[in-house]
């Protein structure tokens, strides 16, 4: 702005202010910048006193108010001085700073640009465009801003690298390497800024990032970082990079000695350079596997990711055994490696044997999630986890693992020794964690009952065991007892009042137990004391705590207040997205150029997260829900009485007024206490740690959710699934979320096209296998629409259902399903199931046969598959009353302590 | 068994939703985006075989010149669940050693919870910091803050080129 004040000759529509009013403008936008607002509302006041019409007066007083939170106001006087002198640039300059204070951008830049048309050389406006370019991803209008910014001042470092990373974004990399080879060519010898030093090295590796993302181009990426290295001071990114660009040249023993230098940096635990190191080891350089293989998560390695040959393997344990064990004897990574690479379980489980030992006498409480990782099985020519119990029971690992431990439980129970030949005995504690691995595995293999046998001896063993009753009531909750989940994990809780995990652990089982209330008061025992517990939990962007809260008050139908909490973590992801702003100038001074383009290429992906596509879908299935059931909303709406009798009249009446009388004093209790809310509200801002903005009412306005109740279903479903079909096309999810708002709002291409994708993921899953046959039910009754939708429609839709009709397509998965063998999930039978009663396919006794007979020990079976399933039967009516039994017997069998069946 | 290594932006969120599952102290995203846009060689992340997050460190340098070059820790947690295993130890080595070799950090400092003599214990004994200062009512609900300090030992630095390693030697000379 202070330019903007200055250099403007016709202040006020040609008619410049009196040298002293000048002065006292001047001052105000000294004072605006200096956030010294209640002096700036002064000064312009002095001068609005002589001149009333001043323009950019009454708008600099208006951008003043703006940031006193008096918002109207401040648009008031905006808009009234851009009216009194529409040429002034300094009255569009601000007028596009009101807009952009309210995330208005477009309207933003259209000001700015307004401003620019009459003053075009103005930095400060330029700058401000630009950063607003940037981001709405505006990038060819970036580039041009920015160069036109260098033009006009080109001794400015900042200036260079803004265009550079405009070059780099618009795809033209080498322009963006040439802008930084001129402007490090406009530095004289011996500037600072060719020192080593922190902004040199990260203009330098980010250089070196821009050749290495042009393709083929490793050898001369490889060169630039032999010439840079001498002002490079992240010495760790630097040899990473070499390392990956030796491999990728197929320079295999250099990249081998490159890697081994990182691992003498101390990064032996990054299991993605233990991936570098095999691949250098088995000298590959295939381009996809590299890349795949050095993008791995977690603990996977390439050894848990690829099936590898016996051959491959011997030379990696060899590599492991002779060159890093010597080097590395207590890295994790080293020694838990070569375990990936055994060649059969017997040598695997003898090998692990040690581990689990040195473990449990330690009390580690992760050596049953971590021994699951071995469990690995391969598919479609990959390995991954076992994750179902039925392919965990067959698994000869799993099967050893257990032999294992229950000797183990064996011989420390009658003579506190793993082994009855050890010589020494182990302390109490250890059968106590071995009693804990051991319910782990029974967790795994899905025999909850054992499990929680095995979690009581522990407690017999130590009553004050927290881990022990964390465990033994998430087994409690799989086998079906929510309550009893809740009381286990509340009494281990309470030994541990310091602890935020458990007391989130128990926060969220309340929540999944129906107890919102009391999960509230475990919760606020850990957020800040003063002001809403609710609001402090928004501000600090507590994501997973709302998502389980309105998924609890979903299960209850309270809809409103559902949507508001679900639409609290899409105001987070929205905030995410407006976090960035502020970064682009700041970078630029920084230099941390790799670290911004991560930034800005995440938020670019941002509402593909998985906390968005939670909140997303459930307030898609809530809107589908009360488009279904439309009545849902009228409860509240008088009874009709005119059809009751007069004693039915007169009972209805009295329950209304009970009602009424009910709701209005929890509203005044309410109200009541919202004011005592807001009465405390004022320390907030006092408070030392702060990190929110008090004040800000997200949480106490709407708390129940009426103004979302009151938005159309489809038009808002609509928004959010355009939104994730776009950020989240790669999940299964989204095409169904797509097919279930697509189908009610009639558009039937873009139905059929959700139906494509998904089958493209996963054709195999229940929720597209009941999309499918709802789609082809519906289309035939539609029949033929006119245009090319329906012959698209009339052609594509048979090859879906492999060219068959629908009965025969359900036929033939019941076939598939009846076949000695068959993978089929319980979800799978169930929906078929389903399908074929509801088509009239098939008859109710062969859909309840495909549950009852083998349903049970099939895949996918959980407490929830299984009441699902029970709906279904039970929906069958009479006819399928004793196949539902039996279904109930048979599940109570398997889950003993299920509560929801009935 | 976890992996340690470097944060990148895909960590943050899980960054903060461990924060929030550890620690009463919480803080916005923008400030996690703030440390990695400022230096990213100080947050690195534990993660388990499925790549979860289940501990990071979040740190930063101080910017006050009155001082010598030093890094400052934010944030330390690790998940209950993935205890004993020496996470929090491995985490801080890898802070503060980028600390030295990126910024030339002279030594680390951090605010811990009087009454939590776990951390205390893994600061004090397991990575050699000091009680530098107490400072009353630190946090929030009041309670003091140990004010501690960890000083780098002039270890040689790790010497990468020719142009390194003749300074070194004119040092030595």
């Amino acid at each position: 702005m202070s330019t903007a004040a200055s250099d403007n000759p016709q202040a006020g529509a040609g008619r410049p202010l009196p040298k002293k009013e000048a002065d006292l403008f001047k001052n105000v936008v000294k004072h605006y910048e200096m956030k010294q607002y209640k002096k700036a509302i002064k000064q312009a006041d002095t001068i609005l006193k002589k001149f009333p019409n001043h323009g950019e007066t009454l708008a600099m007083k208006g951008l003043t108010l703006n940031y006193m939170s008096k918002r109207e106001e401040a648009h008031a006087l905006v808009k009234q001085g851009l009216t009194m002198d529409m040429r002034s640039h300094v009255c569009w300059h601000v007028y596009g700073l009101l807009h952009r204070s309210d995330r208005n951008y477009n309207e933003a830049i259209k000001a700015y640009k307004q401003a620019l048309r009459i003053d075009s050389d103005n930095l400060q406006i330029l700058r401000d465009l630009s950063m607003l370019q940037i981001q709405m991803r505006d990038l060819h209008g970036f580039m041009v801003t920015r160069h036109t910014l260098l033009t006009l001042k080109s001794n400015g470092k900042p200036n260079w690298l803004a265009f550079a990373m405009a070059r780099h974004l618009t795809g033209d990399l080498r322009g963006a390497i040439s802008v930084i080879d001129i402007y490090l060519g406009t530095l004289s010898e011996g500037s600072p800024e060719l020192d080593r030093g922190f902004e040199s090295s990260e203009l330098a590796l980010y250089r070196n990032s821009l050749l290495a993302e042009i393709p083929n181009n490793y050898e001369e990426a490889l060169k630039h970082l032999d010439e840079c290295q001498s002002v490079v001071v992240d010495t760790g990114a630097l040899i990473t990079a070499r390392a990956k660009y030796q491999l990728k040249l197929g320079d295999f023993d250099t990249a081998h000695s490159t890697t081994l230098r990182l691992f003498e940096r101390g990064t032996t635990d990054d299991f993605r350079i233990q991936s570098l190191y095999m691949l250098c080891v088995l000298k590959i350089n295939d381009e996809k596997v590299v890349d795949e293989a050095l993008r791995l998560k977690g603990t996977r390695t390439l050894a848990s990711y690829l099936p590898l040959t016996n051959e491959q393997k011997q030379t990696l344990r060899t590599a492991y055994r002779e060159e890093l064990a010597p080097l590395y004897p207590k890295s994790y990574a080293v020694q838990r490696i070569p375990l990936a690479l055994m060649h059969d379980q017997d040598e695997l489980v003898a090998a692990l044997d040690p581990f689990c030992r040195r473990d449990l006498t330690k009390g580690v409480p992760s050596l049953c999630s971590e021994l699951g990782c071995f469990l690995l099985l391969e598919k479609n020519g990959l390995l991954v986890k076992a994750e179902d119990p039925v392919d965990i029971k067959e698994h000869p690992t799993f099967q050893s693992l257990v032999k294992m431990v229950d000797g183990y439980v064996e011989n420390l129970t009658a003579c506190n020794k793993f082994a009855a030949s050890d010589e020494t005995e182990e302390a109490p504690s250890t059968l106590l964690w071995t009693l804990y691995l051991r319910a782990g595995l029974y967790e795994l293999e899905a025999d909850y009952g054992k499990g929680i046998e095995m979690l009581d001896k522990c407690l017999e063993h130590t009553p004050t065991a927290v881990d022990v009753y964390e465990l033994k009531s998430r087994l409690l909750r799989k086998a079906g007892d929510m309550k009893a989940a809740v009381e286990a994990l509340d009494q281990g809780r309470d030994l541990d009042r310091q602890d935020r995990y458990i007391n989130n652990q128990t926060t969220r089982y309340m929540l999944l137990a129906g107890m919102e209330e009391e999960a509230l008061k475990r919760i606020s025992l850990f957020t800040r004391h003063e002001g809403n517990p609710e609001q402090n939990l928004f501000d600090m962007q507590c994501s997973w705590y709302e998502l389980e809260l309105a998924a609890c008050l979903r299960r209850k139908g309270e809809w409103g207040r559902s949507l508001k909490k679900y639409s609290a973590v899409v105001k987070h992801f929205a905030d995410y997205s407006e976090d960035q702003f502020d970064f682009h100038a700041y970078c630029l001074r920084k230099v941390t150029l790799r670290s911004y383009i991560e930034v800005l290429r995440f938020e670019d992906k941002l509402y593909g997260e998985d906390y968005y596509f939670e909140a997303v879908s459930g307030i898609i299935a809530i809107y589908l829900h009360l488009y279904d059931n439309p009545d849902l909303l009228k409860n509240d709406e008088e009874p009709d009485y005119s059809k009751m009798t007069a004693a039915e009249r007169k009972k209805a009446k009295n329950i209304a007024r009970k009602k009424k009388k009910a709701q209005e004093k929890k509203e005044a209790e309410q109200k009541e206490k919202e004011a005592a809310q807001n009465g405390s509200k004022n320390n907030n801002a006092n408070s030392k740690k702060g990190g929110g903005k008090p004040g800000s009412d997200v949480v106490e306005e709407d708390p129940n959710g009426e103004e979302l109740l009151k938005k159309d279903p489809l038009e808002e479903s609509q928004k959010f699934v355009s939104i994730v079909s776009k950020f989240a096309p790669n999940c299964f999810d989204t095409w169904i979320l797509q097919y279930d708002v697509s189908i009610r709002r009639k558009k039937y291409m873009l139905a059929l096209q959700a139906l494509y994708r998904a089958r493209s993921i996963d054709s195999e899953r229940s929720e597209y296998i009941s999309r499918l046959v709802d789609f082809s039910t519906k289309m035939n009754a539609v029949g033929d629409l006119p245009g090319p939708v329906g012959t698209i429609l009339k052609e594509e839709t048979p090859h879906l259902l492999d060219n068959k009709s629908v009965k025969e397509f359900l036929d033939a998965a019941v076939a598939k399903i009846g076949q000695t063998g068959s993978k089929a999930t319980l979800p799978v039978r169930t929906s078929v199931a389903k399908a074929l009663v509801d088509t009239k396919a098939g008859s109710v006794s062969t859909a309840a046969a495909l549950i009852l007979d083998g349903g049970i020990s099939a895949k996918g079976v959980s407490v929830q598959s299984c009441s699902d399933a029970f709906a279904v039967l039970k929906s069958f009516g009479g006819e399928a009353a004793s196949a539902a039994d039996k279904w109930v017997a048979q599940v109570k069998e398997r889950f003993p302590l299920a509560q929801s069946l009935s | 068994m976890v992996s340690i290594r470097q944060a990148n932006v895909n960590d943050l969120l899980q960054m903060q939703t461990t924060n929030l599952w550890c620690l009463p102290e919480n803080y916005q995203m923008k400030y996690y985006f703030y440390h990695l846009l400022s230096w990213p060689q100080l947050l690195w992340v534990a993660e388990d075989f499925d790549g979860k997050i289940v501990g990071y460190v979040l740190a930063k340098m101080e910017e006050d010149s009155s001082q010598p070059r030093h890094g400052h820790i934010t944030s330390l947690s690790v998940l209950r669940t993935h205890r004993k295993r020496g996470i929090a130890t491995a985490l801080m080595r890898r802070s503060q050693k980028e600390m030295q070799d990126v910024f030339s950090a002279q030594y680390v400092s951090l605010h811990v919870r009087k009454s939590n003599r776990a951390a205390f214990h893994l600061y004090s004994v397991t990575l050699s910091y000091q009680v530098h200062d107490v400072e009353k009512g630190y946090y929030a609900d009041g309670e003091d803050a140990y004010d501690m300090r960890c000083y780098f030992a002039k270890e040689e630095e790790h010497a990468e080129g020719p142009v390194e390693e003749m300074k070194q030697m004119q040092v030595s000379a």
